[in-house]
């Protein structure tokens, strides 16, 4: 009870951290300084009780707004989508390793299932907030994410697909114990880039700023959503962040997240978002039905026979 | 500690912040009027139901969503038993099953179902 509470909360606590983060990054990499008054450098920036400090707040001001339910909204859906989008994001921490044989629920067996499962539970939470708020600009924005999300999904999987092949198990715990020798990212190398740019895509990702096209979709499904509904899927995108460069590191490195080393891919993926222009729609869906889906599919066909024919399944 | 405790400590935290903020919020729900509670379109007043034709493309991604879901939970347990067989045919039987979908795709993808512009 309490140390699954210590988890989470711990979790909340370092998304609220990672947004701090992603400003200060976008700011050094666009030559500024960034949050830097409130605390020491800026550090209390996400907590800011902003009646004392009387600047911009991130976090609790949200709580503190009022939230606006449209008149022709379906109420029930507009409001429990947010919630259960949050929700899916933090239970992906009942099974994410958190150091050697350690998990917050002890699942025995089918960890990357699980993960797979919530993940793509989560794209419901997409379509039918876009859907339940009976307005042009989330439901178009719901479609194309919902388009991108369900794509980059499919190639997530298949690339998990390819250390279940390698490693011969599905258990997250075992994947990181049967890495001590050496890292499967030697092996699995082209695997390694497709699964940045994928984790990238599948979250909700700001990085390439598509599903909220602010120039033409004002703010993509979550235009109508405001105060802590709003909140809520601004948490929810950075947890999925961290969930997916905390499973970068077990799955291709062997390392948990008690080692610090998912901030690295959390790092490349601010810096990406603050280097690279936006692209098109249907460039970037075409950029995985016919560049990365093809190379998968070989790649799939190709490891099986190659790690039979050099007598090293696991 | 039992998968559906923390699950339920995870649905509760989330609970509690999220009542907590209706509370706490300083502006009424009511307040505002039409102009506040209408749809956002542009700063105009809605033109038409958003209940609208979609392209059929969306439609389309959907179900080979669904087709190559479907091929990687059939593929999964192959791949983690095929230690355990490790027999030539099984190799076989994985990479049948990846050519008949290729082919599928191969189909739709060149018909140019998938052409965005």
């Amino acid at each position: 009870m309490i140390a699954s509470l210590i988890v989470l909360l711990g979790m909340v606590l370092s998304v609220a951290l990672t947004t701090l983060a992603e400003r200060k990054v976008m700011g050094a990499c666009q030559r500024r300084i960034g949050p830097n008054k409130v605390g020491y450098v800026g550090l209390l920036q996400p907590f800011n009780a902003s009646l004392l400090l009387n600047y911009v707040a991130d976090g609790i001001k949200l709580i503190l707004k009022e939230s606006v339910l449209p008149l022709e909204s379906s109420n029930l859906l507009f409001f429990a989508m947010p919630f259960f989008t949050f929700y899916l994001a933090l239970l992906n921490w009942l099974v994410m390793p958190l150091d050697f044989g350690v998990a917050v629920g002890e699942l025995v067996g089918g960890g990357l299932l699980v993960i797979v499962a919530i993940s793509e539970l989560g794209i419901y939470g997409v379509i039918f907030s876009g859907w339940s708020a009976n307005s042009k600009y989330p439901f178009l924005g719901a479609l194309r994410s919902t388009a991108q999300m369900i794509s980059y999904s499919v190639g997530l999987s298949l690339i998990m697909l390819t250390v279940i092949f390698t490693l011969g198990t599905i258990d997250l715990l075992e994947v990181i114990t049967a890495q001590r020798s050496v890292a499967v990212c030697f092996a699995l190398f082209p695997m390694v880039g497709l699964f940045m740019i994928s984790a990238k895509l599948n979250t909700i990702s700001l990085t390439y700023l598509l599903p909220e096209a602010e120039s033409e979709l004002v703010s993509g499904f979550m235009t109508e959503h405001g105060a802590f509904p709003f909140a809520c899927f601004f948490l929810a995108e950075y947890c999925n962040m961290i969930t997916i460069s905390t499973l970068f590191g077990v799955l291709f490195f062997g390392i948990s997240v008690a080692s610090g080393a998912h901030i690295a891919l959390l790092f490349f993926m601010i810096w990406l978002r603050a280097s690279l222009a936006r692209l098109r729609f249907d460039q970037l869906m075409s950029a995985f039905w016919s560049h990365m889906l093809p190379f998968l599919m070989g790649y799939i066909m190709f490891l099986p026979a190659f790690l039979y024919t050099f007598d090293i399944l696991s | 500690m039992g998968i559906i405790q923390t699950s339920i400590v995870a649905l509760l935290l989330i609970a509690v912040l999220y009542v907590a903020s209706f509370w706490i919020s300083t502006a009424s729900l009511s307040t505002g009027g039409m102009e506040k509670l209408s749809a956002y379109e542009c700063g105009f007043s809605q033109m038409g139901t958003s209940r609208m034709k979609f392209e059929i493309l969306f439609y389309v991604v959907g179900i080979l969503y669904l087709i190559f879901d479907l091929e990687i939970i059939f593929l999964t347990p192959l791949a983690v038993i095929m230690p355990s067989f490790d027999s030539f045919l099984i190799f076989l039987i994985v990479n049948l099953f990846i050519v008949i979908i290729t082919i599928g795709f191969l189909y739709e993808y060149l018909i140019g179902a998938l052409d965005l512009t």
